[in-house]
């Protein structure tokens, strides 16, 4: 196995220019190209080492630098094929951001600085064999490189995502990614259920909170073209609590949402355009349709976290959680460069159980959301929800007349993966009360996936489409999760999903 | 999506069933019925609302909340095809922007017809309805049938937010506002996460302050009234008249126990009005062309297409539903109308004002029908207000659970167009026994070969023009025209023997005006025999 250094290469690339050029041309010549896609203006790379069989011949990159025209980087390089396993041992040494590979030798590889934008990111690229096709490979040479998706790297910076291209063996499409936040991202609401404060407290005025409905209702409407997948296909039942002890006992079922144009002829009730679905969670005061009260949804323990509490405190841990991934441009749950996904997280303090008398008879610590905004740690719980003391949102007598039920906290959240294109959906203005300068209170949240028609079916003609989300309840027992699609503003960039204060109205006259 | 062959099938059938059909003037009185008065839906915090203009005039759509409004700027009132549209300020209206221009925000106290909220399904002023701005509006000879599909809209509604209020409390037990929460928005939280699918919430809550008194509450089980209002300017060139039409939602609040009743299952009235939409819309939309259903315009007429599937299966969405229970008292929708020279939101203190009213003509609890009687203005005006209410069932969840989610169709609908479309099949129907079929595909349209729908649609634009004209006549022929194939003509007539006989008189009518209107003598109806 030859290894070949930056200057190697220069040299080699400065003979086979001036004398040597019949060795290049004895060896192979192999091309692949990086182009340039959302965001990336200028790609450029310079070679640093490489690495090839004994025995082979090899002409190395030429042109060195490789020519940047049209969007494209070119690469030439001119090298026999002959898998070794010793080539992609020298690849994987080190590599990140890939984790399989799928070839057990590699015919040649290299290094070198890919420049996205002007700016250097250290790659290894290598090609090797996988059925009978020449398959390219690239990986990060430094720490820091992600997969967030199969095919899919993110450079340490979170700023650009290199993917295999539209099934070309020797193709890559580098992307600015929107959302370079090292991190996930969430779009949370949460609402208090149970009664307030009983009576006055550290001499406080006497307080009151609200009532709860449970949460009765789910509305998860899709108002996009595009097929939407609700849960996990390995998971057949989503709520697997919601059942009708009346019928089968079948829960809710992972299914596809169909989207609009999306011929349905086995399922004929549904009609695409609206597809939504409301699906009941329990039926708050009973009546003729009962569904199993002593078996609600999201109950303990889907998720318990046991967190570190004050000693004084009174309650037991039984936070629940329940996941939903929502998979777009998909009829399941498989994720992908154009199937993008994000999680529809349900969280309570209790669960959601009831009591024939219409409360919850349980309260426990409320679940915790350690909060990052701006780069500034601001964790919290509404502090509505939580004793004023302490801090913490857990039982407290203080916040429920006796014998009347206890508070539940519930925290509903949409939330993206890091460096993924989803942003938030823009112009929320939580409403604030300049009395008590709390953090503002809001009931609707949302996140938007720019021009998401072009990543679904690259090459759409026509009007480009955001795809935005959308989590909004208007009472604790309706929550609906819409799903639009709407068209991207010509100018600026700015789609009319934003939810901006520029309010549309008009006064007929 | 309802598959475009089982559309056609089913259209098939609904357009050789009688009730499709014409009637004889002799047959059947007005046909005005009302069984009920308002149509529940069964939801309270988000209603799912289509916008249909199947009228020759652009039209615009304004919401409305009580002179209270919660939250101006900060919560949407509509979030659908065109965008998020944030609730207005007291006495205002929430413009829904335009379809084909969903980030044009409407001139204040303008109308421009490339920034309505729908365009019309077909036009006389607009060839072709590739509608520019700054266009001036030219009047052309024959209608021209939309070519975008931009006479639909999607939205969702949510038309009950609350005050600012004091809650139920143990301080305060008999407040009505007893089901309100909060709500905390939280931006930007970054939470301990791997991938999608496998979520760990871990950390500690902290406040930075306490709550004295408790923020603000929100809610959307408020008992109140939005309104839906929509403009129409007639096609006169200066100094149209108005049709303005208002959609009331009504959120009728808290309930401890309730259930709203199930919806009409394949009754006369419905089936007739979602025959009356679909019918109409199976017209309008074979002369459009897509080539990619992912496109907006692929999009846009899927709408219009699976509309007018879910109007010809009412039977089947319908049947069975046992009543959803609900938390919250429904919603219920009416509607109002009328003509004036002033456009402006019709409320129920003067929707019996101005130089026409429309009154509830035909109604149960899943369609009503606004209509004017004996209109005598201009036909381009002579615009009704169809509700109709398709309730959708579950397909994943046990089979004796209660219905899903309810969807509002809200549509407007030229009369003469009306006609003109049902009597191009009837003439057919009448001949032949059998009904022109409906498209087949959606690659059907103008200029790709003489289809049977277009052919169709052809006809109809022919009959339109036909019936214009003699509405400017004589409103006498008019009426009786109108009587045959208009909205009056709904529901009555179901015989082979009552379609004959309107055929009969049609062409009685139309023979009286042969030497003054030349276009009646290219009528297919006027061919045959």
């Amino acid at each position: 196995m030859k290894k070949i250094g930056k200057l190697l290469i220069s040299t080699l690339l400065c003979i086979c220019i001036t004398a040597l050029c019949s060795t290049v041309l004895a060896a192979t010549k192999n091309t692949m190209t990086i182009q340039c896609g959302s965001g990336v203006n200028s790609l450029a790379f310079n070679a640093i080492s490489a690495d090839y069989p004994d025995g082979q011949s090899w002409g190395g990159i030429n042109p060195n630098p490789p020519t940047f025209s049209k969007d494209i980087l070119t690469i030439d390089v001119y090298c026999d094929r002959k898998g070794s396993t010793d080539v992609l041992a020298w690849f994987c040494d080190p590599v990140y951001g890939v984790t399989d590979l799928g070839m057990t030798t590699m015919n040649f590889a290299f290094t070198g600085n890919l420049l996205i934008n002007g700016t250097a990111y250290s790659v290894v690229i290598g090609q090797g064999d996988v059925s009978s096709h020449n398959v390219w490979n690239m990986g990060g040479r430094v720490a820091g490189f992600t997969q967030p998706s199969g095919g899919t790297i993110v450079t340490p910076d979170g700023r650009y995502a290199i993917a295999g291209y539209s099934g070309n063996d020797n193709n890559f499409l580098v992307t600015q990614l929107k959302n370079p936040i090292p991190g996930a991202m969430t779009q949370m609401l949460a609402f208090n259920q149970g009664y307030g404060r009983a009576s006055t407290y550290a001499g406080a005025p006497l307080q009151s909170a609200p009532t709860m409905n449970v949460i009765s209702t789910i509305n998860i409407i899709n108002m996009t073209p595009w097929n939407i997948f609700i849960g996990n296909s390995g998971d057949k039942n989503v709520f697997s609590t919601i059942t009708n002890p009346a019928a089968d006992n079948s829960g809710y079922v992972a299914s596809t949402l169909w989207g609009i144009n999306t011929p349905v002829s086995s399922v004929p009730k549904y009609s695409g355009a609206f597809t939504s679905e409301k699906i009941p969670i329990m039926q708050p005061y009973g009546g003729d349709k009962t569904l199993n009260i002593s078996s609600p949804w999201l109950t303990n323990p889907f998720y318990t976290d046991k967190i570190s509490v004050p000693a004084s405190a009174t309650y037991t841990f039984n936070n629940c959680e329940l996941t939903v991934p929502l998979t777009f441009n998909s009829t399941n749950s498989t994720s992908s460069a154009t199937s993008p996904q994000l999680n529809l997280v349900f969280t309570t303090s209790a669960g959601l159980l009831q009591s024939s008398s219409g409360n919850f008879t349980q309260m426990q610590n409320t679940p915790v959301v350690s909060s990052v905004i701006n780069g500034v740690v601001n964790a919290y719980a509404s502090p509505a929800f939580q004793n004023p003391v302490d801090e913490y949102g857990q039982l407290d007598t203080n916040l429920y007349p006796t014998g009347l039920g206890y508070n539940n906290v519930v925290f509903m959240a949409l939330q993206a993966a890091a460096n993924t294109q989803w942003q938030v959906l823009s112009g929320i203005t939580p409403l604030t009360s300049a009395a008590n300068a709390l953090p503002g209170c809001l009931n609707v949240c949302g996140m938007v996936y720019p021009k998401f028609s072009t990543v679904a079916k690259p090459g759409i003609a026509g009007t480009v489409m955001d795809l935005g989300v959308i989590l909004m309840t208007g009472d604790g027992a309706e929550i609906t999760v819409l799903f639009v699609a709407v068209p991207e503003a010509a100018v600026g960039g700015d789609s009319a999903l934003t939810l901006s204060s520029k309010v549309k109205t008009h006064r007929v006259k | 999506m309802i598959p475009r062959k089982l559309i056609a099938t089913l259209l098939t059938f609904l357009l050789v069933l009688p009730s499709a059909g014409g009637f004889a003037e002799s047959s059947g009185g007005s046909g005005s019925s009302v069984i009920a008065t308002a149509i529940p839906i069964q939801t309270y915090g988000v209603l799912q609302t289509a916008f249909i203009n199947l009228t020759l005039s652009p039209a615009y759509v304004f919401v409305e909340p009580e002179n209270n409004a919660f939250g101006a700027g900060t919560y949407p009132i509509a979030i659908g095809m065109t965008g998020v549209i944030m609730n207005p300020a007291a006495g205002q209206q929430a413009f829904l922007p335009g379809v084909a221009t969903p980030c044009v925000t409407q001139p204040f106290g303008k109308f421009t017809p490339a920034s309505a909220t729908l365009q019309p399904c077909g036009s006389y002023f607009y060839q072709g309805m590739n509608i520019q701005s700054g266009t001036t509006n030219i009047p052309v000879a024959t209608l021209g049938w939309s070519s975008n599909a931009n006479y639909v809209l999607q939205t969702a509604l949510f038309p009950s937010w609350n005050s600012t209020a004091p809650l139920k409390s143990n301080n305060n037990p008999d407040n009505p506002l007893q089901s309100t929460t909060f709500y905390q928005y939280d931006s930007n939280s970054t939470n301990v996460v791997t991938t999608a699918g496998l979520v760990t919430i871990a950390g500690t809550p902290k406040a930075t302050s306490v709550p004295a008194p408790p923020p603000t509450t929100i809610g959307m089980a408020k008992a109140g009234s939005t309104n839906i209002n929509i403009v129409i300017p007639g096609s006169e060139p200066t100094n149209p008249n108005y049709n303005n039409f208002t959609v009331n939602i009504n959120t009728l609040g808290l309930a401890t126990t309730t259930t709203v009743p199930p919806n009409a299952t394949s009754g006369d009235i419905y089936d007739t009005a979602a025959t009356t939409v679909a019918d109409t819309l199976a017209v309008v939309t074979c002369m459009l062309s897509v080539e990619d259903p992912l496109s907006w315009l692929g999009m846009a007429l899927s709408l219009a297409g699976t509309i007018e599937g879910m109007c010809v299966t009412p039977a089947i969405a319908n049947a069975g539903d046992p009543a959803f229970p609900v938390a919250s008292n429904q919603i219920n929708v009416t509607g109002f109308a009328n003509l004036s020279t002033t456009a402006g939101p019709v409320t129920a203190a003067n929707a019996g004002t101005g130089d026409s009213a429309w009154t509830l003509q035909k109604g149960d609890n899943g369609a009503l029908l606004y209509y004017p009687t004996n209109f005598t203005g201009n036909p381009d005006e002579n615009n009704a207000l169809l509700l109709l209410n398709f309730r959708m069932q579950y397909t994943n969840m046990p089979s004796s659970l209660p219905s899903a989610a309810d969807q509002l169709v809200v549509a407007i609908i030229n009369q003469p167009l009306f006609a003109a479309i049902k009597c191009s099949s009837a003439a057919n129907t009448s001949q032949s026994g059998s009904a022109v079929p409906p498209p087949t595909s959606l690659s059907t349209a103008a200029g790709q070969g003489q289809t049977p729908a277009v052919k169709r649609a052809q006809e109809a634009a022919r009959l339109l023009d036909v019936f214009r004209k003699i509405a400017k006549t004589s409103m006498t022929d008019n009426a009786r025209i109108e009587k045959l194939y208009g909205f009056k003509s709904i529901g009555t007539g179901k015989s082979a023997n009552d379609k004959q006989q309107a055929i009969t008189q049609l062409k009685a009518i139309l023979a009286k005006y042969r030497s003054t209107i030349p276009e009646i003598s290219q009528l297919n109806l006027m061919k045959a025999n």
